[in-house]
């Protein structure tokens, strides 16, 4: 793997980390989005959050988000490129598209 | 959680059991799914249903990440071969996405007896559809009929065929309007293959209504999705089947939002139904061309079947 690869993937994975521990245990919230922060502290914040099955829960539900937001930034890359070329009529629709997304994702419909 | 699945308090033995079967319940069914041409989605919710005593709105739950997850892992693939169409899945996927919500929201407003019902009925119609499908496949090997209209076709077309498409209406001006043609080179045959899309205006409202379903029951509906592209918006099959992922990302993913935001997405039940039917798919993929179509889709209409009766029964009785 590429040096800029491999870094892009331990920062997605850092990230990943962090979410989990947040919501395994938000208090953490404030210590552990600091930039200062190392990866052994975020592992031992992680081992400190919970009980196994609740971080696999909270691993879990970190995932599904993921899952969740994918069909979003597609949207979000086409909608840009539709007004780049402006065509129009696809221009609207992706937006429409991602209002829904946006609106169910909040609890608004 | 703990207590969806009859557990108490702290880690049980019974819930990792539970995780356990699902990942190898998904894992055979991704496996079935791929060889005898089913939809993955669409069993894993009646069958997951009939199998576990988790309540139904975390199985469609799964079933909705299930199909989303199987949709976003084959997109790619299939764009870079251009069979799916981005400009074609937006407005379906629009139209789609409307009906998705719409069904999610009733469906897990409305008592669990009625979606047990609608679900048995939709596992007995998938069982009458993969047998006809395969009485359709086995007389066309034989050749008592003409064989079904596949992408080989295009390329015979006579010179100025679209000429002969509709020109006036809503949707023959939309189809212009929006560029709905193209052509790709199918990996298959290595032919060019032309196509243009008819009928979109009632496809978007058709939809709709696949939309619905799939987000009331929880499956991906590739099953609706697929010929709605094909038989009536005239699509290439190869290029519907394609198409028909892209839609699903959309309609699953509003569709699921709602069962997340009803905390009805439960990681434990989520990952193990996830993971089990992409290891399914995979190997059922390398299975292809070992294993017999005609005796996997037999055994999966027969599970269907049993499985569809026992949850009528269950509901009826």
């Amino acid at each position: 793997m590429k040096r800029e690869s491999w870094q892009t993937f331990a920062g997605a994975m850092r990230g990943f980390l962090i979410l989990a521990v947040v919501i395994a245990d938000p208090a953490t919230v404030l210590i552990l989005t600091s930039p200062t922060i190392g990866t052994e502290e975020i592992v031992s914040a992680w081992k400190r959050s919970a009980s196994p099955p609740a971080r696999l829960f909270s691993l879990g539900n970190v995932a599904i988000l993921g899952f969740l937001i994918i069909p979003m930034v597609g949207y979000v890359a086409a909608f840009v490129a539709y007004a780049k070329v402006r065509r129009w009529p696809y221009f609207v629709m992706t937006l429409l598209q991602l209002l829904i997304f946006v609106t169910v994702a909040l609890g608004v419909v | 959680m703990i207590e969806l699945l009859g557990g108490g308090a702290g880690p049980t033995a019974e819930m990792y059991l539970t995780m356990a079967s699902l990942l190898v319940l998904c894992f055979l069914i991704g496996t079935a799914a791929v060889v005898a041409g089913v939809g993955g989605g669409v069993m894993f919710v009646p069958l997951a249903s009939a199998l576990f005593t988790i309540h139904v709105d975390f199985i469609r739950g799964a079933g909705l990440m299930v199909a989303l997850v199987g949709a976003i892992a084959a997109a790619p693939a299939l764009m870079e071969k251009r069979l799916s169409r981005i400009r074609i899945s937006i407005p379906l996927a629009l139209a789609g996405s409307v009906g998705s919500v719409i069904g999610a929201r009733v469906g897990l407003l409305v008592p669990e007896d009625s979606i047990m019902l609608a679900l048995a009925i939709l596992m007995l119609a998938v069982a009458g559809q993969t047998a006809y499908q395969g009485w359709r496949d086995h007389r066309g090997r034989r050749g008592e009929t003409r064989p079904a209209p596949s992408d080989d076709a295009a390329p015979s077309e006579p010179p100025g065929y679209h000429d002969h498409l509709p020109t006036k209406g809503l949707s023959a001006r939309i189809v212009r309007s929006w560029n709905l043609r193209g052509s790709y080179l199918d990996p298959g045959t290595g032919k060019k293959v032309t196509w243009q899309a008819r009928r979109i205006v009632p496809a978007m409202v058709l939809f709709i209504g696949v939309g619905m379903i799939g987000g009331a029951l929880g499956v991906g509906a590739g099953w609706a999705n697929v010929p709605v592209l094909a038989s009536l918006m005239g699509l290439p099959l190869k290029m519907a089947a394609a198409t028909s992922g892209m839609i699903i990302v959309a309609n699953s993913g509003a569709a699921a939002w709602v069962y997340f935001r009803q905390g009805a997405l439960d990681p434990l039940i989520v990952l193990p139904a996830v993971a089990g039917m992409i290891a399914g798919t995979r190997v059922g993929a390398k299975l292809l061309g070992h294993a017999r179509p005609e005796t996997v889709r037999l055994l999966v209409i027969t599970v269907l079947v049993l499985a569809g009766a026992r949850t009528l029964w269950g509901v009826l009785v």
